[in-house]
């Protein structure tokens, strides 16, 4: 009989193959069942779904120990697991994380709808053995996560704007952990949205695009602050789902931004979103995405966790390092004056949404900022700006932390680059950048 | 309980078998078997075959206390059903049960390759050393336990 501890076989807790539980009445009579999802909480403690009232159930809560047995999908391993119960939770993060992983096993096993969970059973682990002369597979080789997150880490640290920051993750997310498909998404002023900010590895930017906190699983990820984590495609988490129910019954100016192509696989088979916090302040939330199935577990997730702790304390670092730096700005490359038809400019001032030409451009805290921006070039001819003039303007009504602003800055450099090229947003220095117009522009209030 | 045709078929065919039982403190045990077989010697019987060595407790705890419940679920279906009986009782394996070990390790194989295993997987899972024996129990009570509202039904 081996033992051997719960974290070193918890790749075995990923439902590829059911695990099976062993209980006892208190009258003597065993009970043998077949479990969705036993999952790894810590090193002492596992959680079963709780799907429904059966004899399992029964037994523990009369005889609260219980015998699991789990296989190594890779090896054909087998393990004991003696647990013992202890609670139900029906809220929280590992009902959540829970939650969202049995949506996908339960629609990879035509099982949508039947699977439901109830609540998380927590079970203190007080041995794992492995199955005594059995024969295992040799174990495939994997990569080093925790050289690739070294790798990561020293890379990021070294930039100096948050824009700088967000794209050496995603790009050091596909060099060191291989992963092609990435989002960032920061928490808005209001505390309720999430929106995209940064993304690679999809054909659409999908800079914008909003989520809110509790839909698909970045919603959830942000809502629960909690990693999410699903190893089987299944359609209730999807991005576009998300994305599309976060704006039914919402305002006008949020259909037209829900009407902007999302980024997003459209049948992921793996998802994982790590929640992005500094010193206990959501500041976004970290996804990646894979079409094949059991792409992340729970090692990748580890990485993934500590890589948005890094990222987040990098930000927070930014945000308090000071603004805008000593250097002189950059010198203004000979720019040409801005020629041809004038640009028709439209704001609306209910919701901050702007139209060029008819054409929506973008709305919200954003829209307020290019507003301003426009009005200063045009009323006063001034078109080099720093973010601390911006955030201490009280008609934007922007909250004291600079992250918030920088964000808004690149959302709105980026969908001008998309949708507006003939406006650029470009950077002169930390905390500073120029506002280039290369048609003349014509302002135009609206109600 | 009786065992009709449609469901001795079912327990003899390629679906996974789970073992528990339990020691005096009422500490349950757990076991894979590697195929099962009905015999009618007067009343229907299981004999459900497992390696003594990858067995462990399963096999005392059967011994003194005669207990055991016998889990078949088809991977791809999910059709579960639980059978359960208190005469249960270690026996050496008959002549012909290694074959139907064998027969039993490629139904399995058979039955899980399109989830994605191997044959190769199957063969590992149930590779054993020849310490095989048989746990003969004669089942007094059965349950439906197909994941769904039904779940928990008894059998007649």
């Amino acid at each position: 009989m081996t033992r051997v501890t719960l974290d070193a076989i918890r790749h075995c807790l990923d439902g590829q193959i059911p695990g099976v539980i062993a209980t006892c009445s208190r009258t003597g009579v065993p009970n043998g069942s077949y479990v969705s999802q036993v999952h790894y909480v810590d090193p002492l403690h596992v959680a079963l779904s709780f799907q429904f009232f059966n004899k399992t159930r029964e037994n523990v809560l009369e005889n609260p120990v219980a015998t699991i047995m789990v296989v190594d999908p890779d090896t054909a391993a087998r393990y004991r697991v003696q647990a013992h119960y202890l609670r139900t939770e029906v809220a929280g993060p590992v009902f959540e994380n829970m939650k969202a992983k049995l949506a996908g096993i339960a629609s990879q096993t035509g099982m949508s709808g039947v699977f439901k969970l109830r609540g998380a059973d927590i079970y203190r682990v007080t041995s794992v053995t492995a199955v005594a002369n059995q024969t295992e597979l040799p174990t495939p080789p994997r990569r080093s996560l925790l050289a690739a997150v070294r790798a990561l880490a020293h890379s990021i640290q070294q930039s100096s704007e948050l824009d700088e920051l967000l794209n050496r993750t995603l790009a050091e997310l596909e060099a060191q952990l291989g992963v092609r498909h990435a989002m960032i998404h920061w928490l808005d002023e209001s505390g309720e949205r999430l929106y995209l900010i940064a993304s690679r590895g999809y054909s659409q930017s999908g800079v914008g695009s909003e989520i809110q906190l509790g839909q698909g699983v970045i919603g959830v990820a942000a809502s629960a602050r909690t990693s999410i984590r699903i190893t089987h495609t299944t359609s209730e988490y999807t991005y576009s789902r998300a994305a599309r129910e976060s704006v039914r019954d919402t305002q006008l100016a949020d259909r037209l931004e829900a009407e902007l192509p999302a980024p997003g696989l459209s049948a992921p088979g793996s998802q994982l979103a790590a929640p992005i916090v500094a010193r206990d302040r959501l500041l976004g939330v970290l996804y990646v995405e894979d079409a094949a199935d059991s792409q992340f577990g729970y090692d990748e997730e580890d990485a993934l966790v500590t890589i948005a702790q890094h990222l987040g304390l990098a930000a927070y670092m930014l945000e308090h390092s000071g603004e805008p730096d000593a250097r002189k700005p950059h010198r203004a490359p000979r720019s040409s004056e801005p020629s041809g038809r004038a640009m028709a400019i439209r704001h609306y001032r209910a919701d901050d949404t702007i139209f060029v030409d008819d054409a929506y451009l973008i709305k919200g805290v954003a829209g307020a900022i290019l507003w301003k921006l426009l009005h200063t070039l045009v009323a006063e001819g001034r078109s080099e700006f720093t973010n601390r003039e911006l955030r201490l303007d009280p008609t934007l009504g922007l909250p004291d932390l600079s992250s918030n602003l920088e964000a808004r800055l690149i959302l709105l450099k980026r969908r001008l680059a998309e949708r507006c090229p003939e406006l650029a947003i470009e950077s002169t220095g930390r905390g500073r950048f120029r506002l280039r117009a290369a048609r003349p522009v014509k302002l135009l209030d609206a109600d | 309980m009786q065992l009709n045709d449609e469901l001795c078929e079912f327990l003899m065919g390629g679906v996974s078998i789970m073992l528990a039982s339990r020691n005096a403190q009422l500490i349950p045990s757990i076991a894979r078997a590697k195929g099962c077989r009905v015999v009618h010697d007067g009343a229907a019987k299981l004999r459900l075959f497992v390696s003594t060595a990858q067995a462990g407790e399963l096999i005392d705890d059967v011994r003194a206390s005669g207990m055991i419940s016998a889990t078949f679920s088809v991977p791809t279906t999910h059709r579960t059903m639980q059978l359960k009986g208190s005469d249960a009782r270690i026996t050496p394996l008959r002549p012909d049960e290694r074959a139907a070990m064998e027969t039993y390790v490629e139904r399995f194989a058979a039955e899980i390759r399109p989830l994605g295993f191997s044959e190769e997987f199957t063969r590992a899972f149930f590779a054993s050393s020849g310490d095989e024996i048989a746990i003969e129990v004669t089942p007094s009570e059965g349950f439906q336990q197909t994941p769904g509202p039904s779940a928990g039904a008894r059998l007649a």
